[in-house]
């Protein structure tokens, strides 16, 4: 009884073999570009849990993240793909977005199960000014309470040659619609009040 | 039965003395005997509250075969500091943002706490917090991994934490290129 034993086998300090719990946790602290573009393509394991696990994917944050200049910026046609592949990983629980949009890709989350609540657009993956947001077809989304222009979204719709046809079309679809501007002037949040009657918004510092 | 009953009456003795203690004590793998607050191990840990709800707390050391001593202590270091602190505001808040997720920031000392840690170190607290069921500082350890990693190619990761690259060149571009090409022709 009393004898000593040594570590067992699986404590090794082998970090791809970390329990999945750990994982989820370790890239739930990462935004989702940290994910596609780093700690998947580490080793299959990670991959294989991030893949899989659909809770991870229901908060989508894939806001371009500055501190990455180890990797190469990826194109806009890559972060098409990932917004599409982050939303179809959420196996219809994605309930908020965060990153640029276009209207193929606004379509694709209206035709996805209508959990969506918030949605933040900070652009809109750079198209040619002929298909700017401005002629975007928006979708309606049932259950959407917040939405949120920030970054070139925020500039394109205030001060873009397009943007007030972009405006009209918000303002049919959002019933109770004004301008927040934070405190650095960086952010705009329109709110409604959602189906339910409940008044919420949230501000971004 | 009046032996039964004096034997009775001596086992409750021992198990009121038992509840009276305010802490228990836990052995590591390599025997090593550890005292930690009663209270904040109950709490902290899905795995002890149990193992104190029903009884199998033993006063000689519990035996947690799965925990080296340095990750014990670093345990029993952690709980009875979190005896001690107050729950702050960022404990409590959980206001929905666009955040991935809605994780708790690491209290000032809590940062503190694993930032002295060693990448093995921190590795065995990991796995320890996960065998204990210990949510908060599962959350706490792995939210300093998360930021060792932020903004890092797979190169860089791997070299941090001495992971092999168990992808082929050829693997790892057909992930590429079906993440970029998948929905789009160009």
């Amino acid at each position: 009884m009393e004898t000593k034993k040594r570590k067992p086998a699986t404590l090794t300090g082998d970090w791809a073999a970390l329990p999945d719990d750990a994982l989820l946790a370790i890239f739930g602290g990462l935004g989702h570009a940290d994910i596609f573009l780093g700690a998947e393509l580490t080793c299959a394991s990670w991959r294989r849990v991030a893949v899989r696990e659909p809770t991870l994917w229901r908060r989508i944050d894939l806001r371009s993240s500055d501190g990455s200049r180890a990797r190469s910026n990826p194109s806009p046609r890559a972060w098409r793909a990932m917004a599409r592949a982050a939303v179809g990983r959420s196996a219809g629980k994605c309930e908020s977005y965060a990153g640029s949009v276009d209207a193929d890709f606004l379509a694709y989350l209206a035709a996805s199960p209508p959990l969506l609540r918030s949605l933040h657009v900070t652009s809109f993956f750079h198209l040619p000014i002929k298909e700017s947001a401005a002629d975007m077809e928006i979708p309606y989304l049932p259950m959407l309470e917040h939405l949120m222009l920030s970054h070139e979204a925020r500039r394109f719709y205030l001060y873009g040659p397009m943007g007030s046809m972009l405006r009209m079309k918000l303002e049919r679809m959002v019933k109770d619609m004004y301008i927040y501007a934070s405190l650095e002037e960086r952010t705009t949040i329109y709110r409604r009040l959602n189906p339910r009657g409940r008044l919420s918004m949230h501000a971004q510092t | 039965m009046e032996v039964d009953k004096g034997k009775g009456e001596a086992e409750e003795t021992r198990k009121v003395a038992e509840a009276d203690r305010d802490t228990v004590t836990l052995k590591s793998s390599d025997g090593k005997l550890f005292e930690v607050s009663k209270e904040a191990a109950a709490r902290l840990s899905t795995v002890l509250a149990g193992m104190i709800a029903g009884g199998s707390i033993d006063d000689n050391g519990t035996d947690l075969k799965q925990i080296g001593s340095e990750a014990l202590e670093n345990v029993v270091d952690y709980c009875n500091k979190h005896a001690n602190s107050i729950p702050s505001a960022a404990l409590i808040s959980s206001s929905i943002s666009f955040n991935t997720a809605p994780f708790k920031e690491p209290e000032e000392w809590e940062r503190k706490f694993v930032d002295r840690l060693s990448h093995d170190a921190l590795f065995d607290l990991v796995e320890a917090a996960n065998f204990l069921g210990m949510e908060r500082l599962l959350d706490v350890t792995c939210h300093k991994i998360s930021e060792m990693m932020k903004g890092k190619s797979p190169d860089q990761i791997r070299e941090v934490f001495n992971i092999k690259n168990d992808y082929t060149k050829e693997e790892l571009e057909e992930i590429r290129q079906e993440l970029a090409w998948a929905f789009y022709d160009d």
